[in-house]
């Protein structure tokens, strides 16, 4: 009689089948600071793509009559010494922060994961690459950041290629790292047994055991590539007024500080936040996937 | 041990080659070729234009023209910095004294406070004190450093009056101090995080081990194994951080020397830029690359000497 009993309970306790994917995703959310990060980032995306259409005023326009305005209900965040609208600014400035943070990130990860495949998995060329690797990484970022633009020039684009090609060392190093240990591994051996091509144990094999590493880098590296953008602009070596950026606000106000604070003190506070919600993320979807970079 | 001394620097030699043909790369790339950036282009004359092409061989074939530049700078001459009428080399050992001053300033400071920091953040793990120093240190790692700097100056130069807001004091010697203390605050404010950070994993590993055990094992209070046992071997890790971070407060000295009117490398580089002096470009980028792969073999043999389990075969 006890049998039917147990089977009952027992069966239904038995937990939940629940993929790994799934649990990330509980522990993400569970992780308020990430959670909270990830939503103003989305916020802050949604924002940066309506752009013009939110906007309450022409970022450009100029208004002589009203510069130098303290923030107020007309204009939420002040106006600077043209008159012009610093939300509506900071508004057309996110999209310059945000769209050169992840195309570059973008090429980052084109440049280092194809690097560090490479450099993982075929021996022959793991010595060579990882010279490159160490010759590119002791040019300060900065040095190379700055020949570079004085070889060929500024504007948001440029600086998108020229971020892509000199921070992409320390992506392809974390990505050989992973390659190196994955490589031994029984499905890998599988897989060339079979008489898989290297090209296909990289992109099938490889890859995909490595898409979690990547993915926290490429968020951490976001708020690096944001900083450095705003800190060229802030130079006036990034994105080119009249296009308002972040840094370039910044660097604008910076001659107000004491009679306008609010020109500098807003785009400053946007960069800070927007660079501390990436590393948010970027810390929680690693706790989350459990990634030992 | 001799045979790897050698061998790294054998390494080292070929790396300087490799970053000499990168940026010869990237000179020979760039839109209009190299006449367009290393010949003056305030020239009126156009006879004095073509004479100084012929004299820095840019009429020669391309290999010839490397093999001439490569040979020039292992001679020590990387041409005429225009915008200064100077030598390059003689425009750089000017500004290379305030820089290095305010680096290893900033370095020392920084590993200072970070290491306990560190050490206590391992210690207490996973307390309110560890969340307090990863929760800060991320702040000070997303904070832009020319706005912390803004503020800085705002605040204490500004309002307060009592820091000057630029320059390095030269020539004051004790009186050059208050010069130091923004700069420092804002280049330590994205070190101290660093460094703590890895301190703290280092420690952590290291009072995992087995000897740390045995130690625990044999009654040995907490503090003196910390201090005694665990501490010597957690640092050597956070030392290679440091070679790394060499690269790091040079390009994060752009900004910040620029902020502070800081007469070294970094300041000079962001006006070589604006002057488009690009042998003087050219020279910073071989040079600060040169100087980072000297620093991190130092580091390396360093390495061997602090740590005597450390054998390179």
């Amino acid at each position: 009689m006890s049998e039917p009993v147990l089977a009952g309970p027992l069966v239904a306790e038995s937990p939940p089948q629940v993929s790994a994917r799934r649990r990330a995703v509980q522990r993400f959310v569970g992780n308020r600071l990430a959670l909270v990060s990830a939503i103003y980032i989305g916020v802050l995306a949604v924002v940066a793509a309506l752009a013009t259409a939110i906007a309450p005023y022409d970022y450009a326009a100029q208004d002589i009559t009203k510069a130098l305005q303290p923030p107020r209900s007309g204009h939420l965040l002040g106006t600077d010494e043209f008159g012009r609208d610093v939300l509506s600014r900071m508004i057309a400035g996110s999209r310059v922060s945000l769209t050169v943070g992840v195309l570059s990130v973008l090429l980052v990860l084109l440049v280092g994961v194809t690097i560090g495949l490479v450099a993982g998995y075929l021996r022959r060329w793991d010595g060579p690459l990882m010279r490159v690797v160490d010759i590119f990484m002791s040019i300060p970022d900065f040095m190379l950041l700055l020949l570079l633009i004085a070889l060929f020039g500024s504007g948001s684009w440029k600086i998108v290629i020229f971020i892509g090609l000199s921070a992409w060392m320390s992506t392809a190093r974390l990505v050989r790292g992973q390659v190196l240990r994955l490589r031994e591994m029984e499905f890998v051996m599988a897989s060339e047994c079979l008489g898989a091509r290297p090209g296909r144990v990289m992109r099938k094999d490889l890859l995909r055991n490595v898409l979690d590493v990547i993915m926290v880098q490429a968020t951490l590296s976001i708020s690096l590539v944001i900083l450095l953008e705003s800190g060229l602009s802030y130079l006036g070596l990034g994105a080119q007024p009249p296009t308002p950026s972040w840094g370039n606000m910044l660097a604008e106000g910076r001659d107000f500080l004491s009679q306008a604070w609010w020109i500098a003190t807003f785009p400053g506070l946007a960069i800070f936040c927007t660079v501390m919600a990436f590393n948010f993320v970027g810390d929680g979807i690693r706790d989350a996937l459990d990634v030992r970079m | 041990m001799t045979l790897y001394v050698l061998r790294r620097l054998g390494q080292t030699i070929a790396m300087l080659w490799g970053l000499t043909i990168i940026v010869f790369a990237l000179l020979q790339l760039a839109p209009g070729g190299p006449e367009e950036y290393l010949v003056p282009n305030n020239l009126t004359d156009p006879g004095q234009k073509q004479r100084i092409i012929h004299q820095l061989g840019l009429d020669q074939p391309m290999l010839t023209q490397y093999w001439h530049w490569l040979t020039e700078i292992v001679r020590g001459d990387f041409g005429t910095a225009y915008s200064y009428g100077q030598p390059v080399l003689k425009v750089i050992a000017s500004r290379l004294a305030p820089t290095l001053e305010l680096q290893v300033v900033v370095i020392l400071l920084s590993i200072a406070v970070a290491i306990p920091i560190g050490v206590i953040a391992a210690v207490r793990r996973y307390s309110g004190v560890d969340h307090v120093v990863t929760t800060a240190s991320l702040f000070g790692l997303s904070m832009p450093n020319f706005w912390f700097a803004l503020l800085l100056i705002l605040l204490f130069s500004v309002k307060l009056q009592w820091l000057p807001a630029y320059g390095n004091g030269s020539g004051l010697l004790l009186g050059s101090i208050p010069y130091f203390v923004l700069p420092t605050l804002v280049l330590g404010l994205a070190l101290v995080p660093w460094y703590a950070r890895f301190m703290r994993a280092s420690m952590i590993e290291t009072l995992q081990q087995d000897h740390i055990r045995t130690a625990r094992a044999q009654g040995i209070s907490e503090r003196r194994i910390v201090f005694r046992q665990a501490l010597k071997p957690s640092i050597l890790p956070v030392l290679t951080i440091v070679g790394l971070s060499l690269p790091l407060l040079v390009c994060g000295s752009v900004i910040v020397e620029s902020i502070f009117a800081w007469p070294g490398l970094g300041r000079l580089a962001y006006d070589s830029i604006v002057r488009q002096d690009f042998p003087l470009v050219m020279g910073l980028a071989v040079l600060t690359g040169g100087f980072v792969m000297l620093a991190n073999l130092v580091v390396d043999l360093l390495y061997t000497v602090i740590d005597p389990r450390v054998v390179y075969g």
